[in-house]
């Protein structure tokens, strides 16, 4: 495969994306390409040694955002084969049927999800509990000092530090669980659109 | 190894190898040969990702000819490198801490 081949297979396998999209890819590769054959490589070296064009058109489609990639798959499956009349009908028809099993499955992933986060806030406003306890302890300490009562100094100073301690503890525990939810949902995603696109990458 | 630790790596791979000088897509790869093998598919998407968060610049400029895409590393890109050259240190301690509790172990 030459230069001009490859690029225009490539073309071919992303052209129904972004057009800019589609410009910038096409440049990228033709200049490395170019690169190639001016480091020694023969046109057909340099071309092989890029890997596959569906591999590339693949990794391409990968990092298109989610909402470019659902629509062009919309497209694709609508071009063809065109939905005979009956099946528009029954599809109009049935939408009571359907349109409540979908909502009520798209009702429960965002139940789901909402009761992570949910879950994810109650802690967080645990720690700000005991932030809130720790300062009242380090408060009622000075104040009962001034007051020279030696006792319930003690006393604030103690619960003071015990809130601060556990606070500490379980503000690097959440840190951790949402740090872990925001990189679970990045990686959901990514799943979904790997999904869309097909192939594995 | 886990792919978004890669990922991010890579990232700072690629702006690390911008740091001398401004640099064009080939010879990005042919410069991290040593560190690591990176092929052309795999740094399209990075220096996208790079150009889409400003840690990278691009511009044109002839080359025999032709032009080329030139890469060139902004504040913010030398702040990302910064700041994973600190991650890595704190973990490099957790390593040290587990190598020496296993080996105490053993």
């Amino acid at each position: 495969m030459n230069k001009a081949e490859f690029l225009n297979e490539l073309k071919k396998q992303i052209s129904e994306y972004p057009t800019e999209e589609t410009q910038k890819s096409m440049e990228y590769y033709a200049e490395m390409i170019d690169d190639r054959v001016e480091d020694g490589m023969t046109e057909a070296e340099a071309v092989a040694s890029l890997g596959t064009v569906d591999s590339i058109a693949n990794q391409i489609k990968c990092e298109l955002p989610i909402t470019t990639l659902v629509k062009q798959r919309a497209k694709e499956q609508s071009k063809g084969k065109k939905m005979p009349v009956w099946a528009i009908i029954l599809l109009i028809l049935g939408f009571p049927l359907w349109g409540g099993i979908v909502a009520f499955i798209l009702g429960m992933v965002i139940m789901f999800y909402s009761l992570i986060w949910a879950m994810d806030a109650v802690l967080w406003s645990v720690v700000l509990t005991f932030g809130a306890g720790a300062l009242t302890g380090i408060i009622g300490f000075f104040v009962s000092l001034f007051r020279l009562s030696l006792g319930s100094a003690v006393f604030y100073l103690g619960s003071g530090m015990l809130c601060g301690g556990l606070g500490i503890f379980i503000f690097i525990g959440t840190l951790l669980i949402t740090k872990g939810i925001v990189l679970g949902t990045k990686q959901c995603f990514l799943w979904i659109k790997q999904a869309i696109v097909g192939k594995e990458n | 190894m886990d792919i978004q630790l890669k990922r991010g790596m890579l990232d700072v791979c690629v702006l690390s190898a911008l740091l001398r000088e401004d640099s064009y897509g080939y010879k990005i790869i042919k410069d991290l040969q040593p560190c690591v093998e990176i092929s052309e598919s795999t740094l399209y998407p990075i220096l996208r990702r790079l150009e889409g968060t400003g840690a990278l610049s691009v511009y044109s400029a002839e080359h025999n000819g032709r032009l080329r895409k030139y890469y060139a590393i902004t504040q913010s890109g030398r702040e990302r490198i910064q700041e994973f050259l600190e991650e890595w240190k704190a973990m490099l301690n957790i390593y040290e801490y587990i190598k020496g509790e296993m080996n105490r172990d053993e």
